[in-house]
């Protein structure tokens, strides 16, 4: 009946492994240590409460006097404060672990934000078609002539002078999401809608339609997951774009507030610094900040050439 | 002298797991003037054979071992340079999509221009008449008007004209066409095929077709060679293969054709399906789907023999042939 | 069962009248067009169905065969409610379809099913075939149990010799004529009485060319299949209509019982196409040949869409379009040269 040798078919962790997509990993070093890279400072960002040795949100562990103590190989260093200590008294070790944690979770959540939204839209704007089509990316067209950066500094502005500093402060990290979720959506859209209107026209989501399914069903359990693979290589440079932009925010001083230290907040804070004596404030948090975007980045790039169609032959 | 000479050219692939071979031991003559046709299903080889003897076999291809003698030079290992004189100039191409093979922001004119200029010392003028003339040849009205025409703006079965006409520009000796009229509606194949049949014999050009359409073959080849899994299967006149076919893969191709049963009943098909290049059986690579296959099928590899006038690459037809012999000894 | 005394059963499917045309300039600024010094709105369409009739009766099989840009792929989707047509009505087991939300024409999906031309893009590269295959078993029968949801999709692979364990593999780890398979069995879990094949054959090797016709006789015989064919190969009309439909840019020129068809063929256009296909014969057959170039649907010609390449055009066939007609054995012939006798 058939020529197909009657085997188990591979595990999933198997199948990637000797699939394009493994393969491209394995002959790729740069993708490799970046990958590690990427994994270690996401690992160290998680355990950061457990690992951390003080809690820099915490103003009883801060002492002014172990202000500006700098990093292990400097001499007049504090072994207490293996990277040194920031003007406020601050650990840098404990602040880069926690800065690198916040800032994780703002992009990771900005970016899951932006993809929810763009992807319904994308999806409902390729599928249906039409009126619905022009009216949703219209609406992209106006979100994307706004910066993020004019767009998050307006609302931001905006929300601190209504509501204080104070309530702001509470929910700054909720805001900062929000608005670099809010304004990165047609990213999503846009690319999504075109790979939507490619799949569309074959005949397999003809198919579905005259089995009987509607366009819900179609569009979700069809059409999305062929989707997908653009989806996820924009993700990996979105993210990045995202800690960015944060980053940027707060060393603005509009994100989060001095309580809250993210990557950007720190870099910030040391910035009178920088040529005048304790460089280190903004100096390592800043290389922390270079190195996540970069790895990030050359794994987007990674991403991008191994999800390439030509692998995909199906 | 043949035109074209090819010995036990064997062609692989170098795969990320292992190497494939794609071709193995092809070996067959092409006199002057003559229409050999090369049929066989997909994966069969076929258009591969056609790149292989035009050196265009991108990697992970390439040419294993084996000869390709073309006009009494070796070009099996020959230098790109030398290649690139050759093709356009004496061999030429026919491939089966006329709009890839048309380059969509040129006119139809400045392709036919640079083609011949690449070759020979022609002034712009000249050229143009020459293609004129070309246009004219394979029965293109206007072809002022072509010239100045975009591929798009022309049908399917025009643009296959002008291909050919563009592998005429430079007088060659040979032309490789791999499935020229497949994607064309079927009337305008059939002008396309009467079009080939007619230049190639007043041009004395030989020809190489290559395709899966047994009437296609039928009516415009003198040869022809059945391939399956990347070996001939049977070589011969195309007359003698069609009416009187030997291998028992020929056989079943043609007895699987809707003309040969009766309305409403079932097709006699062809059990499995050919195998994939790196899961050839041991043996007989048609064995696992024949009807008549023997023990030894299964183990050895049938070598090609002359039967009458055809070659034929099978254990059972060998037998039966010695059987005869024998017969017709006593 | 029936009772064959009383009037026979109107035909399952019906085509009336139905015609469909594609807008080619979708938006405003495109539509506007400077000519003869004025600024006008354009409209341009591809006429791609013109007035198509056609009925498929039970248990026949309808082959509709033509050439690139003769409406039939288009003619299968009206049938299928993929698209709608801009006039006529197409009927099925006697009430409208083309007018029906997809809501009402839900138990419609159940009797009539599709089987598609590329066999590498019908089946979804992300889903299983076990997934492919229970979805609609589970989609139209919601309270079946998942044991005989598996059951039934079991049934149907082992009817169209689709091995079991298959199931966990995806699309791309099969060839052509597997994935044809798998399509087929597809579209038999609804247990469907009406198929679609919208040429099915097409981009598939010879060899397996006849396993899936094969394939296609038996569950025709087995299930008591009625079934529109569209095709382009005519050797594969001559084994498996009952009757052909010739269309040439969206009309019907001919339509008679196979047999009639290839034993006599009346129009100009008809006779060109049989004559044309290559035979397993010596030398080049006198073809007929057709003059000039398929003209455009965009703009369509007023009278017989035939008229430009046929060689017994006069003027009556350039201004008036000719109404199928009725001939002695039975064939529907829209020409007026063979109404005239002057076709020999």
């Amino acid at each position: 009946m058939s020529n197909l040798l009657i085997t188990p078919p591979p595990s999933r962790w198997a199948r990637f492994w000797t699939s394009p997509l493994g393969d491209s990993l394995r002959g790729n070093p740069v993708a490799l240590v970046a990958l590690l890279v990427f994994s270690v400072i996401v690992v160290l960002a998680l355990l950061a409460p457990v690992i951390a040795p003080f809690d820099p949100y915490d103003p009883t562990q801060i002492d002014i006097m172990n202000s500006d103590l700098p990093p292990f190989w400097i001499p007049g260093a504090d072994p207490q404060f293996v990277l040194g200590s920031d003007d406020q008294g601050r650990d840098m070790w404990s602040a880069i672990l926690y800065g690198t944690r916040l800032s994780l979770l703002i992009g990771l959540a900005a970016v899951a934000l932006q993809a929810t939204l763009g992807i319904a839209i994308g999806l409902a704007a390729g599928y249906l078609g039409g009126r619905v089509d022009s009216l949703l990316m219209r609406l992209a067209d106006i979100q994307l002539s706004f910066s993020t950066l004019m767009l998050a500094i307006v609302v931001l502005a905006v929300t601190h002078a209504m509501w204080g500093a104070a309530v702001f402060d509470r929910y700054a990290v909720v805001a900062v999401i929000a608005v670099i979720g809010l304004a990165e959506w047609p990213q999503y859209a846009r690319t999504l809608r075109a790979t939507v209107l490619a799949e569309r026209q074959k005949e397999y989501v003809d198919s579905a339609r005259v089995l009987g399914f509607g366009p819900l069903r179609i569009m979700l359990r069809h059409i999305l997951p062929n989707a997908m693979s653009p989806i996820f290589v924009i993700s990996t440079v979105q993210v990045g774009n995202a800690i960015i932009a944060e980053a940027s925010l707060s060393f603005l001083g509009l994100g989060l507030p001095a309580s809250q230290p993210s990557l950007g907040a720190l870099i910030a804070s040391g910035f009178d610094y920088i040529f005048a004596g304790s460089w280190w404030i903004t100096a390592l948090p800043g290389g922390v900040l270079v190195v996540l975007v970069l790895v990030i980045n050359l794994l987007g790039d990674w991403l991008r050439d191994a999800l390439n169609p030509r692998l995909y032959k199906v | 002298m043949s035109l074209l000479s090819v010995r036990d050219l064997t062609v692989k692939f170098a795969m990320r797991s292992q190497t494939v071979t794609a071709l193995h031991q092809i070996s067959f003559d092409l006199a002057r003037g003559e229409r050999l046709g090369i049929v066989g299903e997909s994966g069969a080889g076929k258009s591969i054979t056609g790149f292989a003897l035009m050196k265009l076999l991108s990697a992970p291809g390439y040419i294993d071992s084996g000869t390709i003698q073309f006009d009494g030079t070796d070009i099996t290992q020959a230098p790109e340079a030398q290649m690139r004189r050759i093709r356009g100039n004496r061999i030429a191409m026919v491939f089966q999509d006329p709009m890839v093979t048309l380059n969509p922001v040129l006119t139809i004119g400045q392709q036919m221009v640079e083609t011949l200029r690449a070759h020979r010392k022609l002034s712009r003028r000249d050229a143009q008449e020459i293609a004129l003339t070309k246009l004219r040849e394979v029965q293109i009205a206007a072809p002022e008007l072509r010239l100045k025409q975009y591929p798009h703006e022309l049908s399917g079965g025009m643009r296959q004209r002008i291909i050919i006409a563009m592998a005429l520009l430079l007088d060659p000796d040979l032309i490789i066409a791999d499935e020229p009229t497949t994607a064309l509606d079927v009337t305008i194949q059939a002008d396309i095929m009467e079009l080939l049949l007619k230049l190639c014999q007043a041009n004395k050009v030989g020809l190489i077709l290559i395709t899966h359409d047994l009437g296609v073959v039928s009516q415009l080849t003198e040869r022809t060679l059945v391939m399956y899994a990347g070996r001939i299967v049977e070589a011969g006149k195309t007359r003698e293969i069609i009416n009187d076919p030997q291998h028992p893969y020929t056989q079943g191709l043609i007895n699987a054709l809707p003309q040969q049963t009766l309305p409403g009943q079932m097709l006699k098909q062809i059990p499995g399906a050919m195998p994939v290049l790196t899961d050839i059986p041991p043996g007989c690579p048609f064995s696992p789907r024949c009807a008549f296959a023997l023990a030894e099928c299964r183990r050895l590899l049938p070598q090609i023999m002359q039967q009458g006038s055809s070659e034929v690459a099978c254990h059972e037809v060998n037998r039966l042939h010695s059987d005869l012999l024998l017969e017709e000894g006593r | 069962m029936k009772d064959t005394t009383t009037a026979p059963e109107p035909p399952l499917l019906e085509l009336r009248c139905v015609e469909k045309r594609f807008a080619l300039d979708q938006s405003l600024l495109e539509r506007l067009r400077f000519r003869d010094g004025r600024l006008r709105m354009d409209r341009r369409e591809v006429h791609a169905v013109n007035n198509v009739s056609l009925t498929v009766n039970r248990g026949e099989a309808l082959c509709v065969v033509g050439e690139t840009g003769c409406g039939k792929s288009t003619v299968a989707r009206l049938v299928a409610g993929l698209l709608a047509p801009s006039a006529g009505e197409v009927r099925y087991a006697g009430a409208r379809i083309d007018n029906q939300s997809r809501r009402d024409l839900a138990p419609l999906r159940r009797r009539m099913q599709m089987i598609f031309q590329n066999p590498y893009a019908s089946l979804n590269p992300r889903m299983t075939i076990a997934q492919a295959l229970e979805e609609p078993v589970r989609y139209h029968n919601p309270d079946l149990a998942p044991v005989d949801v598996r059951a039934k999709v079991l049934e149907v692979m082992q009817a169209v010799g689709v091995d079991p364990s298959w199931r966990d593999r995806y699309p791309h780890e099969f060839s052509g004529g597997q994935r044809q398979r798998i399509a087929i069995a597809r579209a038999l879990t609804v247990d469907p009485e009406f198929i679609i094949a919208d040429e099915p054959l097409a981009a598939l090797d010879v060899s397996i060319q006849a396993q899936v016709l094969n394939l296609m006789l038996e569950a025709k015989v087995a299930r008591g299949l009625t079934y529109l064919f569209i095709t382009h190969d005519l050797s594969v009309v001559q084994h498996f209509g009952t009757r052909v439909a010739v269309l040439y840019l969206g009309t019907v020129c001919e339509l008679a019982d196979t047999a009639t068809l290839f034993a006599a063929p009346k129009h100009p256009y008809t006779r060109a196409l049989l004559s044309a296909v290559p035979q397993m014969r010596d030398g080049m057959p006198d073809h007929i040949r057709l003059k000039g170039e398929i003209p455009t649907p965009i703009t369509l010609p007023k009278g017989c869409p035939f008229e430009t390449r046929c060689a017994y055009a006069d003027q009556r066939c350039r201004v008036e379009k000719p109404r199928p007609q009725q001939q002695r054995d039975g064939s529907l012939v829209a020409c007026h040269a063979v109404e005239e006798g002057r076709v020999d």
